[in-house]
């Protein structure tokens, strides 16, 4: 025991502990955040990816993470799942990439074929997310996010609760940026009609509780900027 | 072999009565070693210091004490941290490493005792690192990684059928790196052991768990940049199926051309990258236009003549390779100042840029060997044509110092082929 005390009172003890505690900073606290650079430069970057392939694809990523993060911070859902949320609002059609321009952007109705092609997407979105190991979460929110609530949604046909519950919020958060931004197949719409449009959806397309936190935090962040 | 080894050595020490509290203490210290193990970056490999942990017990408590304490970690820790993994598969694996360890540290020891390696008494408080234990410390490192790695070697060999040299050298590579860790580790250990007993030892557990923590976030910060570098190709190869194949010969041949001409290791490390993510700016493009068969109008060639900014674009997002930003940005540029998109001159353009360029236009050019991704406009060309065609471009639409590297990667190819 006295040789312990011994060595705490040596300089090279004191240089040394100096020595961890610097190196304990920079790997528990430096190194972690640079991780979630790291992780957030990678994301902007596959989302800038798909933006110079759809034009019109730019900025939604961003409003719909907003929009995600919100109804996720609302419902109290984990950390860690509102993170998923938010890489997955901006990337949800990297699958995109396979459908031809001619259909992304063709301004009339779109035939079954073209349709169908338009529908791969949530597939071959979900084969690319997969390969990246901090994005594997998200894969299963890719491939729903265009499912309905009454079943009638693609590709799995899954409905209610079968559905993921992170696809879900995703549905209703895309939905209402669609209606109230400028996308391809209608044109811009007022919130107050969206609003509408998503209620009228409640139980349709989308789950109905969820709609009804959306509208919530629709409410509460949103309409309070923009009354003044 | 290896269990009459261990179940030897643990005869001898129940003979001997000589139960040691420390011999938990190392019990305890290696187990931890086990359970948490470091990754290598870039290398599917995990390092764990219980080699040094084992040398550092070997001088104080002598080798049937080493063999018995060291193995049993070895033998439970795989059940904790593999949890799930079916038992009647994992048991024969377990067991088979265990006894590869126990063989390496019995034959280790045994040189370690033939060359005069001295025992300390543990009950002694006078103890000096004397150049006799250091040397032999650094035989038993070598003998028992080397050992190890052989054995390793012929139960993989036996396992897959592959020839045991191929084996035995893949193993192999790694004992020198280790023995670079290990063995300062290991004299640190027993001098600390010796000065102030396990506490000595607790000292270093902290700065090893620091250690071990940066290592693993540097390891995944390298894969987070790599996969997403993957899910870039894989995204650009669904834009345009012609694409797949293509990339990866530009940029295999990127790279050989690259290191032909000597080009600095950072060239070196990225081009490759670079040559599979050059065309990420034609997602941009229409299909459509990129399968026209007739002559592309005006509007058409506007947004080809894009691609590379927008690829430059997209890149600029990605810290980690931020310098390929440039080499994509300038691989349509030519020498004589009529490519796109910013039209420099020669010694204006990168010269990993000039590297992809052409390595790009000769697999556009030729289909690659196979010839099956030939593109829509134009016949392809056959290798001869393709080398040609480069050579005719020195100086106006290559940089000629690429040209001449290129030459000598292609003749090597041939000489390759025909041999």
């Amino acid at each position: 025991m006295d040789s312990i005390l011994e060595l705490l009172r040596t300089p090279a003890f004191a240089i040394s502990l100096a020595a961890t505690i610097g190196a304990a900073i920079y790997s528990y606290i430096y190194l972690p955040r640079r991780m979630g650079r790291a992780y957030r430069r990678s994301l902007l970057t596959l989302a800038r990816a798909i933006e110079a392939k759809d034009l019109r694809a730019a900025g939604h990523g961003e409003r719909v993470a907003e929009y995600v993060s919100a109804v996720a911070r609302q419902m109290k859902l984990p950390k860690k799942m509102t993170r998923t949320l938010e890489f997955a609002a901006f990337l949800q059609d990297v699958g995109n990439i396979r459908v031809p321009h001619a259909i992304l952007n063709k301004p009339g109705k779109l035939t079954d074929d073209e349709m169908r092609h338009l529908q791969s997407h949530t597939i071959i979105g979900e084969e690319i997310v997969e390969q990246v190991r901090f994005l594997k979460d998200i894969g299963p929110l890719i491939r729903h996010h265009h499912e309905a609530w009454d079943g009638s949604g693609y590709p799995d046909g899954l409905r209610g609760e079968e559905i993921p519950l992170g696809a879900r919020i995703l549905a209703i958060a895309t939905a209402f940026d669609a209606m109230t931004s400028e996308r391809s197949y209608h044109g811009k719409m007022d919130e107050d009609t969206a609003v509408a449009e998503l209620k009228s959806a409640a139980g349709r397309k989308f789950d109905p509780e969820i709609v009804q936190v959306f509208l919530k935090v629709l409410q509460k962040y949103y309409r309070n900027d923009r009354s003044p | 072999m290896g269990a009459a080894i261990f179940f030897g050595s643990l005869y001898c020490l129940v003979r001997e009565h000589t139960f040691d509290w420390e011999w938990l203490f190392f019990l305890g210290v290696i187990f931890l070693a086990e359970m948490f193990p470091t990754k290598v970056p870039d290398a599917e490999i995990e390092l764990t210091v219980t080699a040094p942990l084992v040398l550092g017990m070997l001088p104080s408590h002598h080798v049937a004490a080493t063999i018995v304490v060291s193995t049993i970690p070895l033998l439970i820790v795989p059940f904790i941290t593999q949890w799930g993994v079916s038992f009647r598969w994992l048991s024969p694996l377990v067991i088979y490493n265990a006894m590869n360890h126990v063989i390496a540290v019995a034959i280790a020891s045994l040189a370690y005792v033939m060359a005069g390696g001295p025992f300390i008494d543990p009950a002694l408080a006078d103890f000096g690192t004397d150049s006799r234990l250091v040397l032999c410390l650094l035989l038993w490192a070598v003998i028992y990684s080397n050992t190890a790695a052989l054995i390793c070697a012929t139960g993989t060999s036996i396992h897959i059928g592959e020839p045991w040299r191929v084996s035995a050298q893949r193993n192999l590579r790694w004992c020198l790196p280790d023995l670079f860790v290990s063995v300062p580790f290991a004299i640190l250990f027993v001098s600390l052991y010796m000065l102030y007993r396990p506490w000595g030892i607790l000292l270093l557990l902290i700065p090893f768990f620091v250690a071990r923590q940066a290592l693993n976030l540097h390891a995944r910060y390298v894969t987070t940049y790599r996969e997403t570098i993957t899910a870039l190709g894989t995204y650009i190869q669904h834009h345009h199926l012609y694409t797949k194949g293509h990339l990866e010969r530009v940029a295999d041949l990127a790279e050989k051309i690259a290191r032909q001409m000597q080009l600095p290791v950072q060239s070196l490390m990225y081009i490759k990258d670079a040559g599979l993510l050059h065309d990420i700016g034609k997602v941009g493009v229409d299909e459509a236009v990129l399968d026209k068969t007739g002559q592309l109008s005006e509007e058409d060639w506007a947004m080809i003549k894009q691609h590379p900014a927008r690829g430059a674009e997209i890149l600029t997002q990605m810290g980690y390779i931020e310098c390929i930003v440039p080499w994509v940005r300038g691989h349509h540029e030519r020498p004589d100042g009529r490519g796109y998109p910013d039209g420099l001159k020669d010694g204006e353009i990168p010269i990993e840029a000039a590297v992809i360029a052409a390595a790009d236009a000769f697999d556009a050019m030729t289909g690659g060997p196979d010839k099956k991704d030939t593109r829509v406009y134009r016949a392809p060309l056959t290798i001869d044509q393709g080398i040609d065609q480069v050579r005719f471009g020195a100086g106006t639409q290559f940089d000629p110092r690429v040209v001449k590297a290129f030459m000598a990667v292609m003749a090597a190819r041939e000489e390759k082929s025909d041999g």
